[in-house]
C-alpha cells in the first residue's frame, strides 16, 4: 500500500503536525501542479513585451515605471504589469531588489535566463553585448506558443481513448506540421527561428565543452569530413566547422529547405566569420546520403518512431566508413534518464518528452537506443552527457 | 550591473567549468519554462482517464498494462501512456519502481497529491476509503481547464499594451466569468464542483489545525474561545464553508449569504462533497439568506469573507468592508471581520508556497482580481475604517486575518 493508503487509516486526532504538514504540502502542490501554465504564458507575455530589453537598455536595472516607459505597455496596466513582474521574479526569471512594504519601488534586474531573452536589437545597440549571450526569445515563442504547442495538448485525453494513429498536433490543427508550416507563413518562420536560437546557444555551449565531450567526438583528426543530416539552414554545421577547421561540412536537407536557405550570416544568428567550406546538398535521408566519415543526426531521431529510425540509420551506416577507418554516426538527442542526475534535468528531459509526443516523436531511455542500434545493425555505441539536458552517442558499424 | 552582465564581460576562454555550467542551467532552464504548459495538460489528462481511480481500485499499484486494463485508454497507446506515466511520476505526482531498463514493467503508485485525485466512486468502493482524502480531481479540472483558464492568458501580451479596462477572461471568451456560468452549464458546473472540493479540503485543513504548527493556535483562536456565537459566511456558496465551522465548533450559529440564485440552488446533502456524517444539528442552525453583500448583511458577531476580496478591486473591496462592519458589533463585543485569501509573501517561507501565491495571483488577475501583500490589506482595512487586523498563516498557501472594528 501506499504511504498515503497507511496515513488514511491513522485516527482523525493523530499526532497533528504530520498529518497536517502531508496534507499542507498536498494542498499547496495541487494548485502549483494546476496553475503552473500561467508561468509559461506569463514569460512569452513579458518576452513579447519587450521586458527583458528593456531592462537592459537601461543598464540591467528598471522599476516598473521603467518598464511602462520602456515598452508598450499602456499606463493603465501598470499594476498589473507590477504583479507579473513579482510572479517571474519569484520564479528567478528577473532578480527583485527592494519594494519592501511598498513604500520604494522594486529593482528589477536580469538573471542568466532572462539575459538570453533580451533581443538582438537591444543588444547591437548596446556596447557592453556580447555574443555569446544569443537571443533565445524565439525558442521561448515557439515552445509555449499558444496556437501549435499549449492547445496540441487540450484534447490529449480524447486521444489517448483513440485508437487511431492522428497525431495530437494533427488532432489540434487539422493537417501535420510539415504541412503547416508550408500554409502557415508565421508557423514557418517560428520554426525556424527557434531552431536558429537552439542552435546557436546548445552548439556553443557543446562545442566549448572542452572537458572531453566535443572535443574527443569532433576531434582528433580522424573526422575529415561529415554531413549533417537534416541540418536545416546549416547553423549547425557552420559552428562544427569553425571550432574543427580541418572537418568539411555538408548540410543533407529536403529541397524545398536548402532552396529557402537564408545567407548564413543570419542563419548562424551571430556575427562569427562564415566558413565558407560548408555545402548544402538537396535530398531526401531515406533515400540516400552522401558519403563521409562521420554522418551528424541532431534532434533528428526524435521525430521519428522506430521504423523509421531504423531506416535513416541504415542509410547512414551505407554512408560511412567501416569502424576501423573511423567511421561513425554521431546522433545529438535527450537520452531520458542520463546525464545530470539534477531534477530540472530529469523534468526537461520528459517534458520534451510529451512535448515530441505531439507529432509522434519520442525521447528515448538508453535501452531503446540500444534496441534501434542493434536493429540497424550496428556493433556498439557511446553515451557522451553533454551540458544541457541532452547527449552525444557516438554509434559504431 | 547584473552578475549576468559581468559574465558577459569575461574573456570567451575564462574558466570554462564556472561558465559552461552557467549556460547549461540557463539552457535548461529556457526549456523548463517555456515546457512547463505540458505538465499541467497532462495531469488533466491522466485524472480525465481517471488513472489516479484506477490505482487505487487495483490496491494502490498498477502497472501499464494494468491502467490500460483498467481506464479508456486505447491499447494502440499503450507506449505513449507509459511515456506520459514516466513524467508525472518524475514530478512526484505518482511514485515509480522498479521498469529499469525495460526489463520488468514499472509498478506505479499513489503519492499525496495523486491519492486527493482518486474519484469519489472509487473511494466508495473500497473498504480502504476513507473521509479524509476528497476528490480534488474537480479543482484541477478547473485550475487547467484550455478554454476558461489556459487560453485566458493567450492574448496577455495585447492585454498589456490596451488601456481598456476588458479582463483577460473578457477578452478571450467575449463575456464575464459571472455571466459564463449562466450561459454555460459545464462552466457553471466546473466552478461549483471545484468550489466544494477545494473547501473540503482547506476547511478540513485549517479547521483540524489545533495550533501544533502554526504556533498561534490557528482555528481554534479564531472560532473559539466562546465569545463567537455566530457567524455569517458572506458568498458562502452552498454552505460547504459553513456547515464545516459548525461542526467543528457547535455553539456559533452559522448564516450563509449568497445571491438569490445561487440560495436557490443549495442541495444541503450535497454541499460538502464527502461522506462525513452531517451533523444534523448544525444542518439545522446552518441558514441560508439571499441577498446582496453591497447592500446588506445579516447582523452576527462576525463575518467571515472566504476567497471574496480577492475577486474584487480596491474600491469594491472597501464598500464590502464598510457592509461587514455594519453588520458586527463593536470590538469590545467581540466583533471581527474573518477572511481568508492569500496574504502574498506571508506564511511558509517554502519557495513552493510562495510560487504558488503568485501564480495564483495572476490566475485572479484574470477576472480583475488579485491577492494582496500585508501592506496592501492594511491599506484597504483603514480606508474602510478599522482599527486593527491580526494574520494568522494557516496550513495552505492562505491566511486567516482577523479585521476590528
Amino acid at each position: 500500500m501506499s504511504p498515503c493508503a497507511h496515513a488514511e487509516q491513522q485516527e482523525p486526532d493523530a499526532p497533528p503536525l504530520h498529518n497536517d504538514h502531508h496534507r499542507h504540502q498536498t494542498y499547496v502542490e495541487l494548485y502549483h501542479h494546476g496553475l503552473h501554465h500561467v508561468k509559461s504564458s506569463a514569460l512569452l507575455c513579458a518576452v513579447g513585451l519587450g521586458i527583458p530589453g528593456a531592462i537592459h537598455r537601461r543598464g540591467g536595472a528598471a522599476t516598473v515605471s521603467d518598464l511602462v516607459s520602456g515598452t508598450g505597455v499602456h499606463p493603465a496596466k501598470r499594476a498589473q504589469l507590477r504583479r507579473l513582474m513579482r510572479m517571474l521574479a519569484c520564479f528567478g526569471i528577473f532578480g527583485a531588489a527592494g519594494g519592501d512594504e511598498g513604500e520604494s519601488e522594486t529593482v528589477y534586474t536580469l538573471t542568466p535566463v532572462s539575459s538570453v531573452l533580451v533581443g538582438d536589437k537591444d543588444k547591437e545597440a548596446s556596447a557592453t553585448s556580447s555574443a555569446s549571450s544569443p537571443d533565445m526569445s524565439a525558442l521561448l515563442r515557439l515552445l509555449a506558443r499558444p496556437s501549435t504547442s499549449v492547445s496540441t495538448f487540450f484534447d490529449m485525453e480524447e486521444w489517448f481513448r483513440d485508437g487511431g494513429t492522428t497525431t495530437l498536433f494533427e488532432t489540434a490543427l487539422g493537417v501535420p506540421p510539415w504541412s503547416l508550416t508550408k500554409s502557415d507563413a508565421a508557423y514557418n518562420r517560428a520554426m525556424n527561428e527557434a531552431c536558429v536560437a537552439d542552435t546557436s546557444l546548445s552548439m556553443d555551449i557543446m562545442l566549448k565543452d572542452t572537458s572531453g565531450g566535443a572535443s574527443s567526438v569532433f576531434g582528433g583528426g580522424r573526422l575529415t569530413s561529415l554531413v549533417d543530416v537534416g541540418g536545416g539552414h546549416g547553423a549547425a554545421a557552420i559552428a562544427i566547422a569553425n571550432a574543427f577547421p580541418h572537418i568539411k561540412c555538408t548540410v543533407l536537407d529536403l529541397k524545398q529547405v536548402i532552396d529557402n536557405k537564408v545567407p548564413p550570416a543570419a542563419a548562424a544568428g551571430t556575427d562569427r566569420i562564415i566558413n565558407s567550406t560548408v555545402q548544402f546538398v538537396a535530398g531526401d535521408m531515406f533515400e540516400s546520403i552522401p558519403p563521409a566519415d562521420a554522418v551528424l543526426l541532431r534532434h533528428v531521431l526524435d521525430c521519428w518512431d522506430d521504423e523509421h529510425c531504423v531506416k535513416i540509420l541504415g542509410q547512414c551506416k551505407r554512408a560511412i566508413p567501416g569502424r576501423e577507418a573511423g567511421g561513425k554516426v554521431i546522433i545529438i538527442n535527450v537520452v531520458v534518464g542520463y546525464g545530470s542526475p539534477d531534477k530540472l534535468v530529469k523534468e526537461t528531459q520528459v517534458l520534451f518528452d510529451m512535448y515530441m509526443m505531439r507529432y509522434d516523436g519520442s525521447e528515448r531511455e538508453e535501452h531503446e537506443w540500444r534496441e534501434i542500434f542493434s536493429r540497424a545493425g550496428f556493433s556498439d555505441y557511446k553515451i557522451t552527457p553533454t551540458i544541457g539536458f541532452h547527449s552525444i552517442i557516438e554509434v559504431f558499424p
